[in-house]
């Protein structure tokens, strides 16, 4: 079916359509690192057919293990749950976590699941080793419900603090959540397509990077835990889950 | 257009109605397709009954609620 407009969630989805057209235009919605996946030549002139909004997830990456370090000072070991059935954006996040590991002193062990039921192995390789946190690289097969709940379970039953960048992850009992408002993605995305069908060319229109990245943090889980999150950390959530 | 081995593309029909130069009004059809890397996306009907992997979902609905607030969006087909 011929369409108008491609709305492509995140980057695989960005690049099957960057593969299959050059002629339809293409909005991506919420990818990690438009320039980097090679998407566009650049934010501000994507160029040909393709533009849209990003979830800087890439640049942000690093926040996640600060965070981590903020909640849990003596953090030194974290597992990082990847899924290398995405091979572009994930790689691009890895190499993002290692560099912010790098600098911030701590050593990263990373967990491979390439289905839901790969998640549970991952959590079974680390039995006997130390692991002191958990950093879940946002991917399509980690938010698709009920897989956040079931990672988010195996964190607290392993008693590892853990966080994503995908707000959902904490609402389902993740330790906490960073992230750029995915809703707030999509209607700018909205905006996008309606330029665009009203004639503006894409390639024209500047990728539009999130302004704002909310904290969510979950202090039930932060019970379950066992875990008191400091002070300075609550006050700048943008939520705290009872 | 081949969209193989990702999963789902949702199809979005959106009404513009722009005024002719006879200041009368006439209707164009618009299709947008939604690309989605998840497998279980689906929509029953345009502004309710979705069902799906929640993230993807959620999107959907956004981007359906912003199209709808400028009275565009007038259903789905699938």
């Amino acid at each position: 079916m011929r369409v108008d407009v491609i709305v492509a969630v995140v980057t695989q989805a960005s690049l099957a359509a960057k593969n299959a057209t050059k002629t339809i235009p293409i909005v991506m919605l919420a990818v990690g690192d438009p320039v980097g996946a090679g998407l566009v030549a650049s934010l501000a002139q994507p160029g040909g057919n393709i533009t849209g909004t990003s979830f800087q997830n890439v640049e942000v990456a690093g926040k996640s293990l600060e965070l981590l370090k903020n909640a849990i000072p003596k953090v030194r070991v974290v597992a990082v749950l990847w899924n290398p059935a995405n091979p572009v954006y994930q790689a691009q996040m890895v190499k993002a976590t290692e560099a912010a590991a790098r600098a911030l002193g701590i050593q990263l062990r990373l967990l491979a699941a390439r289905d839901a039921n790969e998640v549970d192995k991952a959590f079974t390789t680390m039995t006997g080793e130390r692991t002191d946190a958990l950093v879940v690289i946002v991917d399509p097969l980690f938010t698709a419900a009920p897989t956040p709940t079931r990672i988010a379970a195996l964190a607290v039953t392993s008693r590892l603090p853990s966080i994503s960048a995908f707000r959902e992850y904490a609402e389902a009992g993740g330790l906490m959540a960073y992230a750029a408002n995915f809703a707030e993605r999509g209607r700018r995305t909205a905006v996008y397509v309606d330029k665009i069908l009203k004639g503006t060319r894409p390639g024209d229109l500047p990728v539009e990077q999130p302004t704002t990245f909310d904290l969510v943090i979950n202090s039930k889980t932060a019970k379950a835990l066992g875990l008191t999150i400091p002070q300075t950390l609550l006050l700048r959530a943008d939520e705290v889950i009872q | 257009m081949r969209l193989i081995g990702l999963a789902v593309v949702l199809t979005v029909s959106l009404i513009l109605a722009p005024l002719t130069a006879e200041g009368q009004q006439a209707e164009k059809m618009y299709r947008v397709g939604l690309l989605s890397p998840t497998t279980q996306v689906s929509v029953s009907k345009p502004f309710g009954g979705v069902c799906g992997p929640w993230a993807t979902l959620k999107v959907a609905i956004s981007f359906s609620s912003s199209a709808q607030q400028r009275g565009d969006l007038i259903g789905c087909l699938n």
